[in-house]
């Protein structure tokens, strides 16, 4: 039983603005573990974002804060991790893509310098020129890239021979051409076709999904633990949408990184997720295998949802939706969020917020399918 | 799609209250308002009941000479015994006009000119042609570090309080063409403008009833901040020799300033050049410190921070601004003289 | 994409070209405002007062010329590089060649000030944005803005200078120096003589001027900065470079700054005309050889006789290094923004 690469326990996020005290985030836990992709799924608004921001620390602390609970990254519990060490986590611990890929690069600066600048961060912790982040009980060894067999695999291992890097090139600069080599290697990793013409373009020249690629290589080009993808098709057209989800899910078998993968989309988790988080006005109300949770949903918001997609076709009548809206989070309803627009609600539904708790029928555990509402059972029966 | 940003569009109801708590958040900008306030009415006050704050005549020469600030001379006494208190109190009224007079008449000539040179620029128009004119013009007049030309031209309007005033002005306008124009174009083609034109508003409805509204806020932060530049300016003017005479019945501080430099006794007895300093200094922060936290108040980020949204969402995050690059970059150089420390000569 | 080396050429050339017609109407209004008061008696009589009368009858000849002939000889006056005379005979071309380069030098160092210390200040006060850190920076520059040149440049002559213990005035501390001034300008020269006391000294007389200009004019760039900086800290690649794993100071400087430098250093062009007219007064107070000095005379600054050929010639000076900043600061956006197309 390996330890998770991310542990969140009972997070609290609030933002403290001008207007009030939003709760973003109440009390959510889950666990990410190596070479598990896990969803995060919710309407707009839901605090996926902020979840997926607050990990690596990346919200700005006024007006965000971290109430309470735990980030637990490879054993150290970001929470506590002073403001400036920080940096060391990030890159080669954990790394992030973006959702507007028009802004996620900077528009000063060609696709090589952006990359290889990358390379550079990871190369010089590598070395120990500069001091890099140290996980605590390492049970994974994330150094050595795992016996796939695909050609994405052996392209990831060709890039850094085993041993050969640090025999030959230990306490010396890589030359800009080896650098070279490598961005080359990682465009051509996300599916890029003429490389070369494209290291010189600026990010301006380019389209939006060929700007995301860059955007994956150069977040994988740093070999993180844990990547975060925050929503990272959700700006770029249908078809674009399709061609860079299929890169993630073969990149998934290709590389060690666990990731944690934010949508609004059910139809994008579907595809890409081992298990899912189901997000709902700042608290995680269902998390559990992404077939079972998509089949079977424990909970009466995510049935809901389900039944809102709309399927393929609809022969007459009206699309179903939830009632009611989302609640303003400067003030949250009591006990269970979604409990006023719920059919099942009941009065202890108002009191104590239900605890996420395995449904019948599952294993215990975090491979199990959880579910926070006190009348879980009862979900399977409504329309 | 970046939506256009809330300073472009209707204001949101209660924009006074937004503005209250904004202007009371920074604490140096409510300092600025509270200052020009109190200066504004020390201004009345000395003009209306003089004997209330003015205890000695401008000229009038008492027994203490050379003597420092005390009790009984606030601000001390030049050589001939004349109060240094007084001399600035009485210049209050003088100064702070001309700023107002100069900038405000700047403001209305150069305002409506740069709404003609902005609105109005189809070519091969009666008033297109006017509008290339008016801003070649403003080329030509910018390219021209103010102090020299307003020197050159009391040079030849003569000396005394009116025709540097006037001397001013024409030196001045030019700076809110420029700015004005650049705030129309900017908001010329926006959906909302361009709403109004489908509906069937005539053009020069448009032009009054909205763009002038659009237009009126950064001018208006100009407007504060350019008070103390003119008052800088005519001061520096009255120093090099060519405005008011000191001493006089109607004091002038930057006139003080210079006389009391030139006959070379600022060394010995300080207060004769820092009190009329210290009195341009702490107008011109003043009113600089309010309208720098104008422009700040005016920004829509902040304004929208601290609307009370009924928001049911995330507190929004910024708008991004790195919409269209290459055509905001004029209107933000425009829109980046708004004000103070921009692109602004100083005297 | 239109950015190659030639098209860098038709991008500075199209603004070159457009520079000439603004240059154009700068030498006609000159003309047109120095030659306003059409009387030739009192034109003489307003600015060779001092002179006596041989001079006022060559004057009064030389200014009784119907004014399209004045401009005729103005413009052709100018383009043979004589630009008139004062009346103790020194010549006004030559006085503005060995003094422009000095200005130039002061209001250069002035800029190094401006950048160096004004620039860090913006990303500092954008960093803690609405907190103590903007506060104080706002005052520091808002107090350099409200300063009047005048009053802060004898007020650092007379006690700042001595308490510090630098010069005061002059470029040197000797009023010969034992090495050709090649370029005039104070510190190029003694570097070029390999003169090393002399380059100390230089530099050293150079500090407190450029420092009061650049105090004074400093607000431009911090304020530009600051607001260009709040632009562009929440954009996603500021938190896409923090996520590679950079420590905040090179996200700052290397991915944020850059970006917002684009406007702060247009902006910093435009300055151009504050920097000269600060020089009229600052050379004045500092004693400092430079065009501001001849301005400040040729004006009538200070009781001194005013000389008209000298003060348009200024005057055309100052516009045209204005036009020129102006120029250099559009070619300068052109450079830094990669979105723009030179052609």
């Amino acid at each position: 039983m390996t330890d998770p690469v991310l542990d969140i326990e009972h997070l609290d996020i609030t933002y403290t603005v001008g207007a009030g005290t939003f709760y973003a985030v109440s009390d959510v836990s889950l666990k990410v573990f190596p070479r598990q992709v896990v969803g995060i799924v919710g309407e707009t608004g839901c605090g996926k974002s902020t979840l997926a921001q607050a990990i690596p620390r990346l919200l700005p602390e006024p007006p965000a804060s971290i109430g309470g609970g735990r980030i637990v990254f490879r054993g150290t519990d970001l929470v506590k991790v002073p403001k400036r060490q920080l940096p060391m986590v990030r890159g080669t611990g954990i790394g992030m893509i973006f959702q507007e890929p028009l802004n996620s690069l900077n528009p000063a600066y060609r696709v090589f310098d952006q990359i290889a600048e990358a390379i550079r961060i990871r190369h010089y912790r590598d070395m120990g020129w500069v001091k890099s982040f140290q996980g605590g009980d390492v049970p994974f060894d994330y150094s050595k890239p795992a016996a796939s067999a695909t050609v994405g695999g052996a392209l990831v291992r060709s890039i850094v021979p085993d041993g050969a890097l640090e025999e030959a090139a230990r306490d010396r600069l890589r030359t800009r051409s080896e650098f070279r080599r490598e961005v080359l290697e990682y465009l051509r990793l996300v599916r890029i076709n003429d490389p070369e013409t494209i290291l010189n373009l600026y990010p301006h020249e380019l389209s939006g999904g060929m700007r995301q690629r860059i955007m994956i290589a150069m977040a994988l080009s740093e070999k993180p633990s844990l990547l975060i993808a925050d929503e990272p098709t959700s700006a770029l057209d249908v078809t674009i949408q399709a061609q860079v989800l299929t890169l993630m899910k073969e990149l998934i078998d290709e590389v060690d990184a666990a990731i944690l993968f934010i949508s609004h989309d059910l139809g994008v988790i579907a595809e890409t997720a081992d298990m899912v988080g189901v997000m709902y006005a700042g608290r995680l109300v269902e998390f559990g295998p992404v077939a079972e949770v998509f089949r079977t949903p424990r909970h009466p918001y995510t049935k809901a949802l389900l039944r809102a997609a709309p399927a393929r076709y609809k022969a007459d009548g009206r699309l179903s939706t939830i009632p009611g809206s989302v609640p303003n989070l400067s003030r949250p309803p009591p006990g269970c969020r979604f409990h006023p627009r719920c059919v099942l609600a009941r009065d202890v539904c108002r009191g104590e917020p239900p605890p996420l708790a395995p449904v019948a029928g599952s294993v215990e555990g975090p491979e199990g399918h959880r579910s926070a509402c006190y009348f879980a059972d009862e979900v399977p029966g409504l329309p | 799609m970046a939506r256009p940003s809330p300073a472009r569009t209707a204001r949101p109801e209660g924009s006074l209250s937004i503005f209250w708590r904004v202007l009371r958040a920074n604490p140096l900008s409510f300092a600025g308002f509270v200052l020009v306030v109190i200066i504004g009415v020390t201004a009345v006050l000395v003009l209306v009941v003089p004997h209330l704050l003015v205890p000695y005549g401008p000229l009038q020469q008492t027994a203490a000479r050379n003597a420092p600030p005390s009790l009984r001379h606030l601000f001390g006494t030049d050589n001939l015994g004349r109060d240094i208190y007084s001399n600035v109190m009485l210049a209050l009224p003088l100064d702070l006009g001309i700023g107002f007079a100069v900038a405000g008449s700047a403001l209305v000539i150069g305002g409506l000119l740069g709404l003609v040179a902005g609105f109005y620029n189809t070519p091969g128009t009666l008033l297109g042609g006017l509008s290339v004119v008016i801003l070649r013009t403003t080329d030509v007049f910018l390219s021209f570090p103010s102090l020299i030309l307003a020197l050159a031209l009391t040079r030849v309007l003569g000396l005394g309080v009116g025709p540097s005033v006037l001397a001013i002005t024409i030196t001045w306008w030019p700076f809110y063409v420029r700015l004005v124009r650049g705030e129309v174009l900017a908001v010329k083609h926006l959906p909302y403008i361009n709403a109004a034109r489908a509906a069937g508003v005539s053009e020069n409805r448009i032009l009054l009833r909205h763009v002038v509204r659009n237009v009126l806020e950064p001018v208006i932060v100009y407007f504060t901040l350019d008070i103390g530049t003119v008052l800088v300016t005519y001061s520096t003017i009255g120093y090099i020799g060519v405005a008011s005479i000191y001493p006089s019945s109607q004091p002038e501080w930057g006139a003080m300033l210079a006389h009391y430099q030139a006959t070379g006794s600022a060394n010995i007895y300080p207060w004769l050049v820092l009190a009329p300093g210290a009195a341009i200094f702490v107008t011109v922060l003043a009113f600089s410190l309010l309208g720098d936290g104008l422009r700040d108040i005016l920004d829509p980020r902040t304004r929208r921070a601290f609307a009370r949204s009924t928001a049911t969402h995330d507190p929004p995050a910024e708008s991004p601004a790195g919409a269209g690059p290459a055509e905001e970059a004029p209107v933000a150089i425009a829109e980046g003289t708004a004000g103070g420390p921009e692109a602004r000569p100083v005297p | 994409m239109g950015r190659s080396l030639s098209d860098l050429f038709v991008f500075v050339g199209k603004r070159l070209l457009q520079l000439i017609p603004v240059l154009l109407g700068v030498i006609v209004l000159t003309f047109i405002v120095s030659h306003l008061d059409l009387s030739a008696t009192t034109l003489c009589h307003e600015w060779y007062f001092k002179a006596g009368t041989s001079t006022l009858t060559t004057c009064e000849q030389k200014y009784g010329l119907p004014l399209t002939t004045q401009f005729w000889n103005y413009l052709s006056s100018l383009g043979h590089g004589s630009w008139g005379a004062s009346i103790a005979g020194a010549s006004v071309a030559s006085a503005i060649d060995t003094r422009l380069p000095a200005t130039l030098e002061l209001v250069l160092a002035a800029l190094f000030l401006m950048v160096v210390i004004g620039i860090p200040l913006g990303v500092v006060a954008a960093q803690y944005s609405g907190r103590l850190g903007d506060h104080l920076v706002r005052i520091f520059y808002l107090s350099g803005w409200a300063t009047p040149t005048y009053l802060g440049a004898v007020l650092v002559a007379v006690f700042v200078g001595p308490w510090l213990g630098l010069p005061t005035s002059g470029e040197y501390s000797t009023i010969l120096v034992p090495f050709p001034q090649y370029t005039h300008m104070s510190v190029i020269d003694a570097m070029i003589a390999l003169n090393l006391p002399y380059t100390v000294d230089a530099i050293a007389h150079l500090i407190l001027p450029a420092s009061v200009l650049a105090f004074i004019n400093m607000g431009i760039a911090t304020r530009m900065t600051r607001a260009s900086m709040l632009e562009v800290l929440p954009l996603d690649y500021v938190r896409s470079a923090r996520m590679k794993g950079l420590s905040e100071f090179w996200v700052l400087y290397k991915h944020a700054l850059r970006n917002a430098l684009i406007t702060t250093t247009t902006v910093l062009g435009l300055t151009a005309g504050g920097l000269l007219a600060g020089t009229v007064v600052v050379e004045e107070v500092f004693d400092w050889p430079g065009i501001g000095q001849y301005a400040y005379t040729v004006i009538g600054g200070g009781g001194s006789s005013p000389n008209f050929d000298g003060a348009i010639a200024v005057v055309v000076v100052f516009a045209i290094a204005v036009v020129v900043a102006n120029l250099a600061a559009d070619v300068l956006y052109g450079l830094l923004d990669p979105r723009v197309d030179w052609r």
